[in-house]
């Protein structure tokens, strides 16, 4: 008999597949009938006389148990239940979809692009993150649960002139200059997000990010060096999408996976690398920023180093619908009191600054 | 270069323990300090008591703590108790004179809240004794020989020089054994001899500074060492610093403020899982630290 008092105990101290054992071993149902789920043990028996005549396959059935178990996910071990259980409820939502021989899903880049050879004219894009190629036309794209889709151009024309059709998905484009309001017939339903592009050799603000990028001349001052940093505008140095499985409902943040463009390389190396960056939002916030703008824009708010001599950033930032998110930004001093030089009480310490993770410290795990 | 921590679970006169409450803060700096230390500048041991070794085992677990340090002693227990009774309310500092006294040279003797994040070139300091930084004397904290009487007739050793300025030791090295020696001789003596007065200022605190402050370059003055500082307050508490972080008085702060204290776990626990993913590990595995992962 499995040594636990109720199904929470039983979840806080067993992975999933362990139960997943325990149902096929006959330990599950004893250990539910004894403890009075009776509903859950019915569900059980039922779920294992399917897989035993063949009817259901493994997946299914732990699919089911994953079910029958649902009021206590969230004692389960996250990292198991959320691959187990949303990869299967995933499967579970897409087997309703009208799949015929033409069809395919896709949750991944690598499966659309199978698809894609496979000559699949109709494909369900899920829960992710794609990007369409514009040559291979007259394909009829649906999404599910908001992916992004990203198209390698500047405007819908070359979409309308493959015969692309877009259903139910956020379509980011790379540029700013698009007519979010026009009509295609081959979109429905379809959000568009439009990305500034900042990078543009004719653009006179990305021409002084260049050059002062280099670093102060012998030929500038310290103080007009600063004087033109300052005057830079913030500058969108990369991408975030927000996926609900990186949502921290107890948190309140999600975590995000940026994109940064390697045009930025150097300037953001030492803020970024190995950093994990969060995004403070209650569960609404989260919604509608998944729902509503997925994708994001991360910009940086860039100023004169600490040394006087080059670029530094200051802040990293989104400009959502719910205001500017900060999501890294250099951290204040702490407010120091240099008590006399006799006074050895050691005020408030000091290089306390210096615990924080620094930038050149951040790798990537 | 070898440096040390002391750690001790403290005893009143009396016997009775006075536990040391080490806070979750105070706990995360220790083991930075001792992280950044072997990570940037050598070896790093700690000396401790039996019941020091068990307290940091229940706190930060055996395991880890082997991890983290070179290697342990228990042995300060021996020394501080079998031969001398110290008022370790008023020199609670003092154990790591004994610890120093059990230390090898050249060595450096390192605080438990101070963490080094650079190397240091040892081999370029030219002088007897380096401290942290220098601090004013002649003023309520470190007052005037007149300030201070003795048991049994002692007396502090002659040619001082009261006008020496003090020298913090929140981090010290030590190159030269004799000098240390000499100190620690002296600073013993001071702690099992020196009269406390009942109205002391600051609890005391003056008694704590001469032992471990302003006799070490008096000592050293008097042996003809070269004393030297590694900075200067000014440059410690400016931008310019990004070597030194001694928490200090912001213990008291973080004492008394919860949700500080909390935020300041959380980037002490940040730092060690960036940089010393072994040891984060191992940290999980405890309660006391889980809630700041």
């Amino acid at each position: 008999m499995l040594p636990y008092d109720d199904l929470e105990g039983l979840l806080e101290c067993v992975s999933f597949d362990d139960i997943v054992s325990y149902a096929k071993n006959g330990e599950l149902l004893d250990f539910l009938n004894s403890n009075f789920y009776e509903e859950q043990a019915s569900m059980l028996s039922v779920a294992f006389d399917r897989l035993q005549a063949g009817e259901i396959a493994e997946r299914k059935f732990r699919y089911l148990i994953a079910e029958l178990l649902e009021p206590n996910y969230a004692y389960l071990q996250k990292n198991i239940s959320y691959e187990v259980i949303n990869n299967l409820t995933e499967e579970s939502r897409i087997i309703n979809y009208d799949i015929n021989e033409e069809g395919a899903v896709a949750r991944t880049q690598n499966e659309l692009i199978s698809a894609l050879k496979q000559g699949r004219q109709m494909i369900y894009l899920c829960d992710n993150e794609f990007t369409i190629p514009i040559r291979k036309e007259g394909i009829h794209y649906i999404g599910r649960r908001n992916p992004v889709v990203n198209v390698p151009c500047s405007s819908l024309s070359p979409l309308v002139e493959s015969n692309i059709v877009l259903e139910n998905v956020t379509l980011c484009l790379e540029s700013d200059g698009v007519d979010t309001a026009s009509s295609f017939d081959n979109l429905k339903d379809v959000q568009i997000i439009s990305l500034p592009n900042f990078i543009d050799l004719h653009n006179p603000d990305y021409k002084n990010f260049c050059r002062l990028a280099l670093g102060r001349s012998s030929f500038t001052s310290k103080e007009e060096y600063a004087e033109l940093c300052d005057k830079l505008p913030d500058i969108p140095v990369g991408t975030a999408t927000f996926h609900e499985a990186d949502y921290d409902d107890e948190q309140g943040k999600f975590v995000l996976n940026p994109k940064f463009s390697m045009r930025f390389y150097d300037l953001l190396y030492d803020v970024t690398a190995g950093k994990i960056f969060y995004l403070a939002a209650n569960i609404k916030e989260a919604k509608d920023l998944f729902y509503r703008q997925r994708k994001q824009q991360i910009f940086a708010v860039v100023g004169v180093s600490s040394d006087g001599n080059g670029l530094q950033v200051k802040t990293l930032f989104l400009k959502t619908i719910l205001g500017n998110k900060v999501i890294y930004t250099i951290e204040k001093p702490l407010e120091k009191t240099v008590t006399s030089n006799s006074s050895s009480s050691g005020g408030l310490g000091y290089g306390l600054e210096l615990i924080k993770v620094p930038a050149d410290m951040w790798r990537r795990r | 270069m070898k440096a040390f921590h002391t750690f001790r679970y403290k005893i009143n006169p009396d016997g009775t323990v006075l536990s040391p409450v080490k806070s979750d803060a105070d706990l995360l700096v220790m083991l930075l300090s001792a992280l950044e230390w072997r990570n940037h500048n050598g070896e790093i041991h700690l000396i401790t008591n039996p019941q020091g070794y068990e307290h940091l085992c229940e706190n930060i677990g055996r395991e880890g703590l082997n991890a983290i340090y070179d290697n342990i002693s228990v042995r300060l227990h021996e020394e501080y108790v079998l031969n001398h009774v110290i008022d370790e309310r008023i020199f609670w500092a003092g154990s790591k004179i004994f610890a120093l006294h059990q230390m090898d040279s050249p060595c450096v003797m390192l605080d438990i809240d101070m963490i080094v994040w650079k190397p240091i070139k040892f081999d370029r300091l030219d002088a007897g004794v380096v401290g942290m930084h220098y601090e004013d004397v002649n003023n309520d904290y470190y007052p005037g020989r007149d300030y201070f009487s003795f048991y049994g007739g002692y007396s502090l050793p002659s040619g001082l020089d009261w006008n020496v300025k003090a020298m913090n030791t929140a981090l010290a090295y030590f190159p030269d054994a004799n000098l240390k020696n000499e100190y620690c001789r002296h600073a013993i003596s001071f702690m099992d001899k020196v009269r406390i007065k009942s109205d002391s200022i600051y609890n005391g605190l003056p008694y704590m500074l001469f032992t471990e402050q302003r006799l070490l370059p008096m000592i050293a003055k008097k042996h003809g060492s070269k004393i030297s500082s590694f900075a200067d307050l000014d440059w410690l508490f400016s931008d310019k610093n990004e070597v030194f972080s001694h928490i200090w008085g912001y213990k008291q702060y973080l004492r008394d403020h919860q949700e500080a204290h909390h935020q300041f776990c959380v980037d002490c626990v940040e730092r060690i899982a960036y940089e010393f993913p072994d040891v984060h590990t191992l940290l999980k595995k405890h309660s006391r630290f889980s809630k700041y992962i």
